[in-house]
């Protein structure tokens, strides 16, 4: 069965300043799939992020999410937002409200953008943190959280809104390998589990492979490779994934050359 | 030299158009009159103690030099005019202000360059929530209805300041302390002013430190340049927008 596309960017290029960071970019990301965007620091890979999110727009090309269509031309406020309402965003360091304990974190885009009441918005925050696996927390405030912790909070956080499409930026940075097994398997459960499509930016190459469906290499503003994890082995050779896998003496070879980690 | 020109041109261009912005979304503080409350305790009642101690020195120092100066024209019963009247023009208002914008200007600042750094702002556009009504317009309305009811209290404090140091101290008639006050302070002509000055640079200060906070760069040293200008940019435009206020508001009265 042939599945809808989430986004679909067709030639997109994108710069500031002369100088060019994604260079005619397209792919699609299928509806109910993990996609993992790969590439050297400045490859461009947040970029993808912030062009999806509407926090910047291509110079050329366009974007389409859902009904929304991004261009060079931005997008009405009103309509942005409306499109950012169906998706979710996890920050690099959860990005939590500070000022806010945990439940009124959740409670947030909740109260923001309906008109539910106290006692709905408190069964929702419950269905939230659990979906997270996180119980019994939530008067602490958020620099009393562990990275793990927070990083789940943030990610109640961005499904309080129920969205259909989940970004990722760099959800492993900064976590001990317990946190980082517990994320990616939540990363895996909630996409499956409430039928979402999730992009994910990420340096943990074998943490990603795992759980992705699809990969897509950056360089130089470019795509160099737009497949899946168990086809990427046959393409770049078999010490592919095992130089990933923690092998790093064996394999120096050209794709690790292409996306610029050597 | 002319970069540096423009910036400053192309700055007070932002600011303005940041102003508007403020001004246009004035009635969006009746979603977000909690936030406001918040603020208004964030800027105006945590900087209740700076006020008042700074004011009743000031009013010591107002009651003193003005006696020694009375003194010599044996007029001394006049010293509750001159620091009833230093204080409700000139000194209550510009004084206040400038500790204002150095307890809760750098507050204000610092606070959105710590979002802005650590994504909360980015997070909230991504919740489809306004910063600019959210954040910034209760902000800045906070600090316009603190620093009036502020300037009150540092000139009321200031007044008993020169009240203890004049008549409890040097021995001045406290009956013409109060009566010759009492005479001269005009409600309108004085307190009115005062209180006007008092509004306008409210303004200005919670304009420059929202303005710089998002303007900072998203890093520690950034934040902290950002603290620093609101202090400095404030307290130079406060003493500015006073001389221009001051010549409309008091000269031929």
């Amino acid at each position: 069965m042939i599945k809808k596309n989430i986004i679909s960017f067709d030639k997109v290029f994108f710069g500031y300043n002369q100088k060019k960071i994604l260079d005619g970019v397209s792919f699609n990301l299928p509806q109910g799939t993990i996609t993992s965007v790969f590439g050297s620091s400045g490859a461009g890979k947040t970029t993808i992020l912030k062009l999806i999110s509407g926090q910047s727009f291509p110079n050329s090309g366009t974007i389409i999410f859902d009904k929304f269509e991004f261009s060079n031309l931005g997008l009405n406020k009103k309509k942005l937002y409306k499109a950012r309402s169906r998706m979710g965003l996890l920050f690099q360091f959860g990005a939590l409200f500070t000022d806010l304990n945990v439940f009124d974190n959740i409670a947030y885009p909740i109260r923001e953008n309906s008109n539910l009441d106290e006692e709905s918005i408190h069964d929702l925050v419950r269905i939230k943190l659990n979906a997270v696996g996180l119980h019994d927390i939530d008067n602490m405030m958020p620099e009393h959280l562990s990275g793990g912790m927070a990083r789940r909070v943030a990610l109640a956080r961005s499904i309080a809104l129920d969205p259909f499409l989940l970004m990722y930026d760099e959800p492993f940075t900064g976590l001990d390998p317990l946190s980082v097994q517990i994320i990616s398997k939540l990363i895996k459960q909630l996409n499956d589990s409430l039928g979402l499509t999730s992009i994910l930016v990420s340096h943990d190459i074998k943490t990603s492979l795992e759980i992705s469906d699809n990969i897509i290499v950056l360089s130089n503003g470019k795509i160099v490779c737009n497949t899946t994890p168990d086809k990427i082995a046959s393409i770049y050779g078999e010490k592919f994934l095992e130089f990933f896998g923690g092998f790093t003496k064996n394999n120096k070879g050209k794709f690790m050359k292409s996306i610029g980690l050597l | 030299m002319n970069i540096l020109a423009f910036k400053n041109i192309s700055n007070l261009g932002e600011e303005f158009k940041l102003l508007l912005q403020l001004f246009a979304n004035f009635f969006s503080l009746r979603q977000n009159y909690r936030q406001f409350v918040n603020d208004v305790f964030f800027t105006g009642a945590l900087s209740i103690i700076i006020i008042t101690i700074s004011g009743f020195f000031v009013g010591l120092v107002l009651g003193l030099q003005g006696y020694e100066t009375l003194k010599r024209f044996g007029s001394t019963e006049a010293v509750g005019t001159m620091v009833a009247l230093s204080l409700i023009r000139e000194l209550g208002p510009v004084i206040t202000a400038i500790l204002f914008s150095a307890r809760a200007g750098s507050a204000i600042t610092a606070k959105i360059g710590l979002m802005k750094s650590s994504d909360q702002l980015i997070a909230m556009e991504m919740m489809s929530v306004l910063p600019l009504k959210k954040i910034y317009v209760p902000l800045f309305y906070a600090g316009a209805i603190s620093v009036p009811i502020l300037t009150g209290i540092f000139c009321s404090v200031g007044v008993l300041g020169g009240y203890f140091i004049t008549v409890v101290i040097l021995g001045v008639d406290s009956g013409a302390f109060w009566s010759q006050m009492q005479n001269s302070v005009d409600l309108y002509h004085d307190i009115l002013n005062g209180a006007i000055k008092s509004v306008c640079f409210a303004l200005v200060i919670n304009l420059i430190a929202i303005y710089e906070g998002t303007i900072s760069k998203p890093t520690a040293d950034g934040v902290s340049r950002a603290v620093t200008n609101t202090v400095v940019i404030s307290a130079l435009s406060v003493l500015a927008v006073d001389f221009i206020l001051t010549s409309f508001m008091f000269t031929g009265a």
